[in-house]
């Protein structure tokens, strides 16, 4: 058994329109799942009735469902209501619901460790409600929370891979498609393997160095952001989504 | 609802199998991800270099395409193996990895203090981890330990990937077959079907996993 380098050159412009596939649907539903996910965290942290509840039982629905199943459900169930949606569109609404799910986590972590005083202080100052949303849950809650949301963001991208299911012309779809043609499995698999790899190391390394950026408690940069002697530490475990 | 009584034998075979799958997994990634987790803190450079590879490799790999390596490589290499089997393989590949990683993060939060006086009392570095580390570490990896279970019995569902005859399959076939036999389309009810009893095996966990790390906190 031989590695044939030469098959894999030949087939490598392919599985990078694959790969570009690949990082369109992950950016989308990350982005979206962003969105959600600050969204749903604002809705429980402010204890907002109703839409609270709502958010707390579609969390729990995703979380403890398997994403195959979402994804079959969306495709295959919904034309029942008269909804057919395209591959690609259920591909990143199931993604995008799934990241939104664990980034409300994620993000609530972050948005219940904002001190209470600082809420009230806005209050006091006459902020109105929108206002300390934006100036103050939001971007103290997104610094605290961004190590456990990258994580559900690279869990996203390799999620993607699952759309080769409903057959979404992704990297790992090309590839197996690749394979029913030319049967070379060993040197397409090795190779997508080693892109996702790549990929993957790559933007958590990414968002390693953002979350640097980020932290309030980072020595080399003292001074730098919101750390006024009120945020000390937060003990936040950052857990893998997948 | 005549459809569910008709094929509850074929169904519940389906569910059995992800069960199984799920323990099976669960079992061989538990002995795994704590032999790997405890190597990774050792001090053999080359030792910890390995093992932190492994589980770097395996986190870092999508499920579908472990699943796939070994489903399509095994056979390549002379290993043949039916499709449960590889699903299993490549499951507990994914588990151990993230489980290790669970126990190393345990185990490097018990204070060193704890290991010197062990050592110093004569204790072996062995007997060391066994009875002095490793009850403690439990306490503080087991969280993470059973959300990462809850994770596994969902991954279970892309066994159907490689062809794997489980809970997802089972219904999926069941879809088929009225689809054929009768011209009605029952994707949704039996979709709807399949999220209820995922929900059904995972929600208590994640419950029990959110529970404990309040009391740990």
């Amino acid at each position: 058994m031989s590695f044939d380098f030469a098959y894999v050159i030949h087939t490598l412009p392919l599985l990078l329109a694959g790969l570009k596939m690949t990082v369109i649907i992950s950016a989308i539903s990350i982005l979206i799942s962003l969105v959600i996910g600050m969204g749903g965290a604002v809705v429980r942290t402010l204890k907002i009735p109703v839409l609270s509840q709502i958010v707390a039982v579609y969390v729990d629905l995703i979380r403890n469902t398997p994403l195959l199943v979402h994804v079959f459900f969306l495709y295959f169930g919904l034309p029942a209501f008269g909804i057919k949606l395209s591959a690609v569109a259920v591909g990143i609404i199931a993604l995008s619901l799934w990241g939104g799910a664990f980034a409300a986590e994620n993000f609530r972590g972050g948005t219940d460790a904002v001190p209470h005083a600082l809420i009230e202080s806005g209050q006091s100052l006459g902020l109105s409600t929108p206002q300390i949303v934006r100036h103050i849950i939001i971007p103290l809650g997104f610094r605290i929370s961004f190590p456990a949301f990258s994580n559900t963001a690279v869990s996203v991208i390799k999620n993607s891979a699952y759309m080769t299911s409903i057959g979404v012309a992704e990297m790992t779809f090309n590839a197996m498609d690749r394979i029913a043609y030319d049967f070379k499995t060993y040197e397409m698999l090795l190779t997508i393997a080693f892109i996702y790899l790549l990929l993957v190391w790559g933007t958590s390394y990414v968002f390693g160095r953002i979350q640097r950026r980020l932290d309030f408690n980072n020595k080399t940069r003292k001074g730098r952001g919101l750390n006024g002697g009120i945020i000390k530490k937060f003990k936040l475990s950052p857990r893998r989504a997948d | 609802m005549e459809v569910l009584s008709r094929n509850s034998s074929f169904l519940l075979d389906g569910l059995i199998n992800t069960i199984l799958l799920s323990l099976s997994c669960l079992g061989i990634a538990l002995v795994l991800g704590v032999l790997v987790g405890v190597l990774q803190t050792s001090r053999h450079a080359i030792v910890s270099m390995l093992t932190r590879g492994y589980s770097e490799l395996f986190r870092g790999l999508p499920i579908v395409i472990t699943l796939f390596l070994v489903f399509f490589l095994l056979p390549e290499a002379g290993i043949s193996v039916n499709n449960y089997v590889s699903a299993m393989i490549a499951l507990s590949l994914w588990s151990s990895a993230n489980i290790s990683v669970a126990v190393r993060g345990a185990i490097e939060s018990i204070p060193p203090t704890q290991t010197e006086a062990s050592l110093a009392l004569g204790l072996s570095p062995i007997q060391t981890m066994r009875y002095v580390i490793l009850p403690q570490a439990v306490r503080r990896m087991l969280p993470s330990v059973i959300g990462l279970m809850s994770n596994l019995i969902q991954s279970t569902s892309l066994s159907v990937l490689v062809g794997n005859r489980d809970f997802l399959k089972s219904a999926q076939l069941v879809i088929e077959r009225v689809e054929l036999m009768q011209g009605l389309s029952i994707a949704m009810q039996m979709y709807t079907l399949v999220l209820a009893v995922y929900f059904i095996l995972c929600y208590p966990l994640s419950i029990l996993a959110k529970r404990m790390e309040r009391s740990y906190r």
